[in-house]
């Protein structure tokens, strides 16, 4: 039902209606601005492809093809202008320190905390093509086919990165003690 | 490792395999002890992922977007305030409104002549019309790059895309019982309109805007159009056509 949502809501968008767009953007801001989140580690940068892939859409309502589903075709926008602002940054170091005040009693939030930084360090040490399957795969709920969509690669070659992925991923866990 | 097996390890971590799958799977891996360990690892790397929560987009992220995205409907639609601000000049100014409406009719006159030109010689296989339309070098010269049926319901069609001396041609050939709309939509960046040809018996009208062709109101449509490359053309067109009930089919057809 959610497709035909989305269909409905592009054309109403092409007609000229911003509203439904607006609805668009409820409904997928918060994914978008995750995958450009986990590709690039940085809020600032990943608000700002946000607001580029939504711009990119927008302008570009008229070429979308309706025998995809809207939210392959929107995030393979985000992959892709995710993958350029990569290219042209270097890695971005921790997405903030994260403050945490030094008391005994908040030791298994800080472990906690730590934990997930060292799995987020573990996506960033992958590179960008192994990257992106995990993080459509594990983040997004992404099947095999959608990601082929999105990603303009063939099922067989999105099967064979995730297993390489999750391998490669495995390697970096067991390295920095999160794994034994 | 076989391909299958990766096939069946990755859909097992995913929570795809079938119970026959997985039994496969499980038989393998108990006469396998290496890729069962490595299976086991891979499983436990997935899972470690579940504890990375998804954030939360900042709060000010949709209106920025919406800014923007008004910012670039306005730009798309200028030509409206221009029409506004004409409409108030006429009902202000009378005078000027007469000598719009003699101008618009010794423009009409001279398109008509331009266009209809009465003492043309009958037969011929192409209509001249004015601008840009222009008589075109038959396509079926030219190396052939897709095909793509554009029929619907009733409406038989097809387009094609060729390879032209400096980009690309693009011939739309369609019958329908009742008026339709066709758009052919590209990319100004890659290929700029050069000229269309159309074929006597062909109704309707041609409307050009930035990277959109649209005939409307066609029942026989049999019209090539001619695109320059101005960038290797990497993106691919879209043929859409419409009836009143909306769109009925809507295809990509390749450029190179």
């Amino acid at each position: 039902m959610k497709e035909a949502d989305d269909k409905s809501l592009v054309q109403d968008c092409l007609k000229g209606n911003l509203q439904a767009f607006e609805l668009l953007v409820e409904r997928y801001q918060k994914p978008v601005f995750n995958i450009a989140l986990r590709m690039l580690n940085n809020a600032d940068d990943a608000a700002d492809v946000a607001q580029t892939v939504f711009l990119k859409a927008y302008e570009n309502l008229t070429s979308y093809n309706e025998q995809f589903r809207f939210f392959s075709w929107l995030y393979k926008i985000a992959v892709n202008t995710s993958l350029t602002v990569l290219e042209q940054k270097k890695r971005i170091d921790l997405l903030g320190d994260t403050e945490v005040a030094q008391d005994s009693s908040v030791g298994e939030a800080i472990e906690a905390s730590e934990r997930v930084e060292k799995l987020e360090d573990a996506i960033l040490d992958l590179r960008p093509e192994y990257r992106v399957v995990i993080i459509l795969r594990h983040f997004h709920d992404m099947s095999y086919e959608e990601m082929s969509q999105i990603l303009d690669i063939p099922e067989k070659t999105v099967k064979s990165r995730l297993y390489t992925a999750r391998q490669m991923l495995k390697d970096s866990l067991m390295k920095s003690g999160l794994m034994d | 490792m076989d391909e299958r097996i990766i096939e069946l390890i990755n859909k097992e971590i995913d929570g795809l395999n079938t119970p026959s799958s997985s039994r496969e799977l499980e038989a393998y891996l108990n006469s396998h002890p290496d890729a069962k360990k490595l299976f086991v690892e891979l499983q436990r790397a997935s899972d470690a992922l579940k504890h990375v929560e998804a954030v939360e987009p900042p709060s000010y992220l949709k209106t920025h977007i919406m800014n923007a995205v008004r910012a670039a409907s306005q730009e798309q639609n200028p030509r409206e305030s221009r029409i506004d601000k004409l409409i108030e000049l006429l009902k202000s100014r009378p005078a000027r409104r007469y000598s719009l409406v003699f101008a618009s009719g010794l423009c009409v006159g001279i398109l008509f002549f331009v266009v209809a030109n009465p003492w043309q010689k009958e037969g011929g296989g192409e209509s001249a019309l004015s601008g840009s339309l222009v008589a075109s070098n038959e396509v079926s010269s030219l190396p052939l790059l897709d095909a793509v049926d554009l029929g619907a319901e009733e409406i038989n069609g097809a387009v094609k895309s060729y390879k032209s001396e400096q980009g690309i041609a693009v011939e739309i050939t369609l019958t329908s019982p009742q008026e339709v709309n066709i758009e052919l939509i590209s990319d100004p960046a890659e290929l700029m309109f050069e000229k269309i040809s159309r074929s006597n018996g062909a109704d309707g009208e041609i409307n050009l805007t930035d990277g959109r062709i649209t005939f409307s109101n066609v029942r026989v449509c049999r019209s090539v159009v001619f695109y320059v490359a101005v960038a290797h053309p990497q993106r691919s067109l879209e043929a859409r056509v419409y009836t009143k009930a909306g769109i009925v089919r809507s295809v990509s057809i390749r450029a190179q």
